[in-house]
């Protein structure tokens, strides 16, 4: 009989258990908070997300916006997710680790705000620092192909995508992420519509970019954890 | 932490205080010698216990409101879970969505009929049905009017 895995509690939001989400036929399981968006790495287990389709694994994940509020462990007060103290009440903020319960430390890199584990070696991204990283590298990747210049008609259509969504940088985020949830049925339903190319470039480019954010993800986790161990 | 890590100084201070006492040869104990104790030893020691318990009630009581949240924010899925399912849920549901075991599943529902939430109701084949009204007349809302001209 397989082993089953425990669902560990969300260290955010308290009172939730994650879900597991599993790939490579168990060899990858990564635990994710449906209600705040934030995800939990093991050690080890980014270095294994290099093995597996990336985006398949954000078809699976779901950005929250409201998520970048939280409620203070004390006081139950709104916070901001990355605020020092709680504001009302004084409240440290920081959170346990949701695998052996003891306080994690929050670490500042580059703009993100992660939380470490220094006994089990995992790190908490929240959704915040999530998107975050999503936009750097969107940004990154559009300037990429902005330079590549018109060469396919599929480039052409996922410049036009990633313009129109340099407009509106808060839903940059959303926006790629809505094209991976629904880049298949986009993809049945314009078949024969000449914005056909513009959803598959589209879908494209946002694997592209998702398999840039874990590739950031990875390096991130790997630069923390030699600077405390 | 500070508190702690203060409180851990006191009492190492009281502790070497205490050593220096018995190491030293005092022909007769005098009113200073006294007043000297209590300022290096019995000041600092009380100070060190209290700031230690101090912590321990603050670390108790975070983790009394931890959990207090934690069961708020259940209590809140647990609503949201009934909205999914049109307003009716057993124990069984809430375990298996949740990962929860029986008995927090169950006090959790129980929680809600107490407050008035939610009406228990039986199956036919006798399965016990929470009920959550306000949920399950949810889409009437948009039908109401003012109470005195209901």
């Amino acid at each position: 009989m397989p082993k089953l895995e425990e669902r560990l509690p969300c260290p955010v939001c308290l009172g939730v258990k994650m879900q597991k989400l599993t790939f490579l036929r168990g060899d990858l399981m990564i635990d994710y908070c449906q209600r705040c968006g934030g995800i939990w790495f093991d050690r080890g287990e980014v270095q294994r997300i290099g093995k597996y389709k990336p985006q398949a694994l954000w078809r699976k994940i779901t950005p929250k916006a409201e998520a970048f509020h939280m409620q203070c462990h004390d006081c139950y007060g709104m916070m901001e997710r990355n605020a020092e103290k709680c504001p009302d009440c004084d409240w440290k903020n920081v959170i346990d680790c949701p695998k052996c319960s003891k306080p994690m430390k929050p670490v500042q890199y580059q703009n993100l705000n992660l939380d470490v584990c220094k006994h089990c070696r995992g790190v908490w991204f929240d959704a915040i620092e999530l998107s975050e990283i999503w936009n750097l590298k969107f940004d990154e990747l559009a300037q990429k192909r902005r330079s590549l210049g018109g060469k396919k008609i599929a480039d052409e259509g996922a410049a036009i995508f990633l313009d129109a969504l340099i407009w509106a940088p808060d839903l940059v985020f959303e926006g790629a992420d809505a094209v991976i949830h629904a880049g298949g049925s986009i993809l049945e339903s314009v078949a024969d519509l000449p914005i056909g190319d513009l959803a598959e470039s589209a879908v494209e480019a946002t694997g592209e970019l998702a398999g840039n954010v874990f590739e950031a993800i990875a390096e991130i986790i790997g630069d923390i954890l030699s600077d405390f161990f | 932490m500070g508190k702690l890590i203060s409180g851990i100084g006191l009492l190492v201070i009281a502790a070497f205080m205490t050593l220096g006492f018995f190491g030293a040869s005092f022909t007769e104990i005098s009113a200073a010698v006294v007043i000297a104790v209590i300022i290096g030893v019995v000041l600092p020691g009380i100070g060190g216990v209290a700031l230690i318990r101090a912590y321990l009630r603050q670390k108790e009581r975070l983790s009394g409101r931890r959990k207090s949240l934690g069961r708020q924010t259940l209590s809140s899925e647990i609503l949201k879970f009934a909205q999914r399912k049109d307003g009716k849920l057993t124990t069984v549901e809430v375990m298996s969505e949740f990962t929860v075991d029986q008995e927090t599943a169950q006090k959790a529902l129980e929680e809600f009929h107490s407050r008035g939430i939610a009406e228990i109701e039986l199956t036919e084949s006798g399965v016990l049905v929470y009920s959550f009204y306000d949920i399950r007349h949810l889409p009437d809302k948009d039908s109401s009017r003012g109470v005195l001209d209901a």
